[in-house]
């Protein structure tokens, strides 16, 4: 049986489809078959992270609608056997998703993998709704910034009063992932630090991964960052999964880089 | 001017007789004696007629003359037999149905003599951005609660964590009702409609704090 996951924010523009395509593709690099499923219906993105958007031909809302087969719909992962994507429709609305429909579909999904990872699209509407429903387990994806902070605050609160779980007396397990993180900002006092940012959501905290070029890179070239194994950022999300997994990894990328001597020397 | 009729609904507080004896005689003296008592009280007083047990078989139209002569104004009767619902509609009376009054009133008597219980409601977690609290009596929240969130009570609020959003205590007036907190950084407390905001971090930032009410003004005391 599959572990639903629901990789959300509240706010736009944090990095949950970055998230998404990272956190599906290293738990797929560690031997778990995953997919993982675009709920930004209208704002197709994670086919384009994937690097899978000229394979598109059918997309969850026609799974959903029962017009294709999940088979005809899943696309395969060029790098990885076991990772599979189910992009969002382009041409259609939030409102096409059913909850009937939506919980068909992943019915017919947990029998087959591992993991189901679900990219929510921002705010807190249907479309978030939908994506957080039937989750398991959340990653709240943060950036250490007040807004963002808030807003976060506010999807928890709606994971803990309408997800399915909720409905059932259950709990939703919450994850921190704090994105964007920049310490030397964070020194100059212009950023919210990772405890700010605990103190104020009190849930345990999956991750924190680093400002990096690396991942405007990943995005435009259609590489989830996990398979940069020599950037910050896709080792960051490395030990997040790791950690998400039960490993024991410490914290990394807290502190300031200090500069080494040919830089400080030449200049970097 | 359209507004030349206004019609609004409302509760009017009226006196009830109701009658234990069958014969006209004898409540006739029994009215007397009362109007003796307290003849103010008799004067232009709207009443209506409980013709319930043993008034089944009275004759509305008498009772209607003697308490008119009691200076009383009869204005409805209430569980009447057919024949006296019709002597009440030709006597313009209305029908005000079916009802025990004396029922009503000996309940409402018992719970005012009772202390008023205060329900205490405990909420275990936080109050997260956008979550709204209420509860009619004192509320205690074992978390924190975030900005963005607004926690109320009729009592008192005690919150065993971060007071960081709204809380208002004793919405429904009570004055002596306080807030009390762990971690204090509120963008808004009130006590019984006095309220203040915090702009900036309030003074006693981060302490733990009680909030009450004294002579309209809001002490906001660190423990």
């Amino acid at each position: 049986m599959a572990k639903i996951i629901v990789v959300t924010s509240g706010k736009g523009g944090v990095g949950k489809t970055t998230t998404s395509a990272a956190f599906s593709a290293a738990l797929a690099m560690k031997g778990h078959k995953t997919v993982v499923i675009d709920f930004d219906v209208g704002l197709r993105n994670l086919d384009l992270v994937m690097g899978c958007e000229r394979r598109v031909v059918y997309d969850f809302v026609n799974v959903v609608q029962g017009e294709a087969s999940l088979k005809q719909a899943l696309i395969k992962d060029k790098r990885l056997d076991n990772l599979f994507v189910l992009p969002a429709s382009q041409t259609r609305d939030k409102d096409a998703l059913k909850p009937e429909g939506v919980e068909k579909v992943l019915n017919d999904l947990r029998a087959e993998f591992d993991y189901i990872v679900c990219d929510s699209p921002a705010g807190i509407e249907h479309g978030a709704q939908m994506a957080l429903y039937f989750a398991e387990e959340a990653v709240i994806v943060t950036n250490p910034e007040v807004s963002s902070v808030r807003d976060s605050d506010r999807i928890i609160g709606i994971l803990q009063s309408k997800s399915r779980l909720a409905e059932e007396g259950k709990s939703v397990k919450e994850h921190l992932l704090l994105t964007r993180y920049n310490p030397e900002r964070v020194e100059r006092g212009e950023m919210l630090s990772v405890q700010d940012v605990e103190d104020i959501l009190a849930i345990p905290l999956l991750g924190v991964i680093p400002e990096s070029e690396a991942v405007l890179k990943a995005s435009n070239q259609g590489v989830p960052v996990v398979h940069d194994d020599a950037s910050d950022a896709g080792q960051a999300y490395d030990d997040a999964v790791s950690r998400y997994l039960g490993e024991d990894r410490p914290h990394r990328f807290l502190e300031k880089q200090k500069k080494g001597f040919l830089k400080r020397v030449f200049g970097g | 001017m359209s507004n030349a009729v206004v019609l609004k609904a409302g509760l009017v507080p009226l006196t009830t007789l109701s009658f234990s004896a069958a014969d006209i005689d004898s409540i006739q003296q029994e009215l007397a004696t009362k109007k003796a008592e307290a003849p103010a009280l008799f004067q232009n007083l709207p009443c209506v007629l409980d013709l319930s047990d043993a008034a089944q078989m009275l004759d509305v139209n008498a009772l209607h003359t003697l308490c008119r002569d009691a200076g009383m104004l009869p204005v409805g009767v209430r569980n009447a037999s057919e024949i006296q619902r019709q002597q009440a509609s030709e006597l313009g009376l209305a029908d005000l149905g079916k009802g025990n009054a004396r029922q009503a009133v000996k309940t409402s008597e018992n719970t005012a003599t009772e202390t008023p219980q205060r329900s205490v409601k405990v909420h275990t977690g936080n109050v997260r951005s956008g979550q709204q609290l209420y509860t009619d009596g004192d509320l205690i929240i074992l978390g924190m609660v975030s900005n963005g969130a607004e926690v109320l009570a009729t009592g008192d609020i005690h919150i065993f964590g971060a007071l960081r959003g709204r809380a208002l205590a004793g919405v429904k007036g009570d004055e002596q009702a306080v807030i009390a907190c762990q971690q204090f950084d509120a963008e808004l407390v009130s006590v019984a409609g006095q309220y203040r905001l915090f702009e900036a971090a309030p003074e006693d930032h981060q302490k733990a704090v009680v909030i009450s009410l004294a002579e309209g003004n809001l002490n906001i005391t660190s423990v």
